[in-house]
């Protein structure tokens, strides 16, 4: 008896929360599918009479397939090339012994830290002396830079479990270092490899000040600086503003529903020492 | 070598531009000219109400994380118990998370703005007395801004509190269950000592990011307004260099920021190295 007490107050606690942690992304779903008087009547039931005019005009008039566009080619650019150096600098890290290497190791953790917000006007500056100003590039670059010390971190206690006689074995079977990487280290890190560049996905995807900063020319927006300044700029109409944050929202999702086992790991990771 | 790459992006990316940034701090550029003004640029930092209004705000953001700490336990240590779709649960706290901080924000602009959500479910249950702009009212904006930035990081404590939880030798539960502990008992005297040192590195990265990852919050929903009330030691950075061009003192800024920031990772180091 005192058992089901127990666990029906756990029950009525956890949808209450539930309530509270789903209302937000209730609220915006629904009310990109109604029209925009509905929406100023009635806010919070379904709609009436399901539009997905909202999803057309989120389109009209502005270059908004350009600015999902844009944020994909960051994500997939910027994740990848986190992924391939922050695996070199992970495998030096976890399985060569050079001087000096614990030193700098310790540098790179702290590294994770530093608000990005403190570092934009020299990285500016920077990007304007090299000419990069409004180039994809310039944000890459950046996004990399501010990525990797995570990824180092993660990449290299994940190698750090992989036992030494396999790579032993084979440098006795005449492999150098590269190859060993090749041919061992890069097949069993593949997990890490993934969960890390889960995580640095939804990052990208998700980020704002740099690419509000860096990239200023219209065509070169990303989709999250794009949407926020869609508020008041491109449009009054509420549902059609949440019908872009729909479109905005829905790759993390779908990444969240096929691997969340891998993204949550990835997340926590940086979190629990190994 | 193959630490080559990274350390040149990371020298270029982020030492540099901190190198760069302490020793810009102490110039000030007077018709493209740099000059040395020791600490001036400090000094006017110093004397701005504003700075100390940012830092304040950031100080109030420190008291979501005991907030947030003591509830991921709790929330934890009732999943923990296996209650019927506690994985279902466990799914949903997270998403949160993993949103984006615009997205978010513009979503609570729209509930909680004097025509929203909010307002109209409190007109209905006959509290029209409570109903408020919370995001315009100077004494309400910024709470409410807390509350959302609770909202949308509480599950990562949650995840993080359960998982280790779940590796909690079971005999100590029950033998305390053989002693008659109620569920309070048990939590206080065996899960919180449990999770002691997650709890401990839990506490050092939200504080660090209440004070360095809340630009977005700021920037979407509020832009640090009604009447500067808003404003955070990031979100001043930005404004002074991007809306004043007054480069030189927002590095001081961004120095002390650093230097706050610095001891927060000390900290985190120190705990690091006890776990050893």
């Amino acid at each position: 008896m005192k058992g089901v007490k127990k666990e029906l107050a756990a029950q009525i606690l956890m949808i209450l929360l539930m309530i509270i942690i789903i209302f937000p992304l209730y609220f915006m779903i629904v009310n990109s599918f109604k029209t925009h008087d509905e929406y100023v009547t009635d806010m919070i039931g379904l709609p009436s009479k399901f539009t997905i005019q909202n999803y057309i005009e989120a389109f009209r008039g502005k270059p908004f397939g350009q600015w999902i566009y844009n944020s994909f080619l960051l994500t997939i650019l910027g994740t990848f090339f986190t992924a391939v150096i922050a695996m070199l600098a992970g495998y030096a890290f976890a399985k060569m012994e050079f001087k000096g290497k614990k030193v700098l190791f310790q540098c790179v953790i702290p590294l994770m830290s530093v608000p990005p917000v403190a570092m934009i006007i020299p990285q500016f500056r920077m990007i304007k002396v090299l000419g990069l100003v409004n180039t994809r590039s310039s944000v890459i670059l950046i996004y990399v830079g501010i990525m990797l010390p995570m990824t180092i971190y993660l990449m290299r206690n994940f190698m750090k479990a992989v036992p030494d006689t396999l790579l032993d074995a084979s440098r006795i079977d005449g492999c150098g270092s590269f190859k060993t990487l090749y041919k061992i280290m890069i097949p069993l890190s593949l997990p890490a490899f993934i969960t890390s560049s889960l995580v640095n996905i939804v990052w990208v995807w998700n980020e704002l000040l740099i690419s509000l900063v860096f990239l200023q020319k219209e065509n070169l927006r990303t989709l999250m600086v794009g949407i926020t300044l869609f508020k008041g700029r491109f449009t009054l109409n509420i549902p059609v503003i949440m019908a872009g944050l729909v479109i905005a929202t829905a790759p993390i999702i779908l990444v969240y529903i096929f691997a969340q086992k891998h993204l949550v790991e990835g997340m926590l990771a940086g979190a629990v020492k190994e | 070598m193959y630490i080559g790459p990274a350390f040149v992006i990371l020298i270029v990316v982020i030492i540099y531009p901190i190198i760069n940034m302490i020793y810009q701090s102490f110039f000030t550029s007077i018709a493209d000219k740099n000059i040395f003004v020791g600490l001036q640029n400090y000094r006017l930092a110093l004397n701005d109400e504003l700075f100390w209004i940012a830092l304040k705000n950031n100080l109030k953001l420190f008291l979501c994380v005991p907030v947030m700490t003591i509830l991921s336990l709790l929330i934890a240590a009732v999943l923990y118990n296996k209650i019927w779709g506690w994985q279902v649960y466990r799914s949903l706290i997270f998403i949160p998370y993993i949103l984006a901080i615009p997205v978010v924000g513009i979503v609570f602009s729209y509930i909680l703005q004097y025509n929203g959500v909010i307002n109209t479910l409190l007109k209905g249950i006959g509290l029209e007395k409570m109903t408020a702009d919370w995001l315009g009212n100077p004494v309400l904006a910024f709470p409410s801004i807390a509350m959302v930035i609770i909202w949308k990081q509480l599950g990562f404590g949650v995840i993080l509190f359960l998982a280790r939880m779940m590796s909690i030798e079971k005999s100590l539960y029950e033998s305390a269950e053989v002693d008659g502990a109620t569920w309070f008992q048990k939590f206080i005297w065996i899960t919180i000592p449990q999770t002691k040192s997650i709890i401990e590195f839990y506490v050092i990265i939200t504080l660090i990011e209440m004070l360095s990852w809340v630009f977005n919050f700021i920037y979407v929903m509020t832009s640090g307004g009604p009447g500067n009330k808003t404003t955070v030691l990031e979100y001043l950075i930005y404004k002074k260099s991007f809306g004043g061009g007054d480069f030189n003192i927002a590095m001081a800024i961004s120095v002390m920021l650093l230097l706050l920031a610095g001891i927060l990772v000390i900290l985190h180091q120190i705990v690091l190295r006890k776990e050893d």
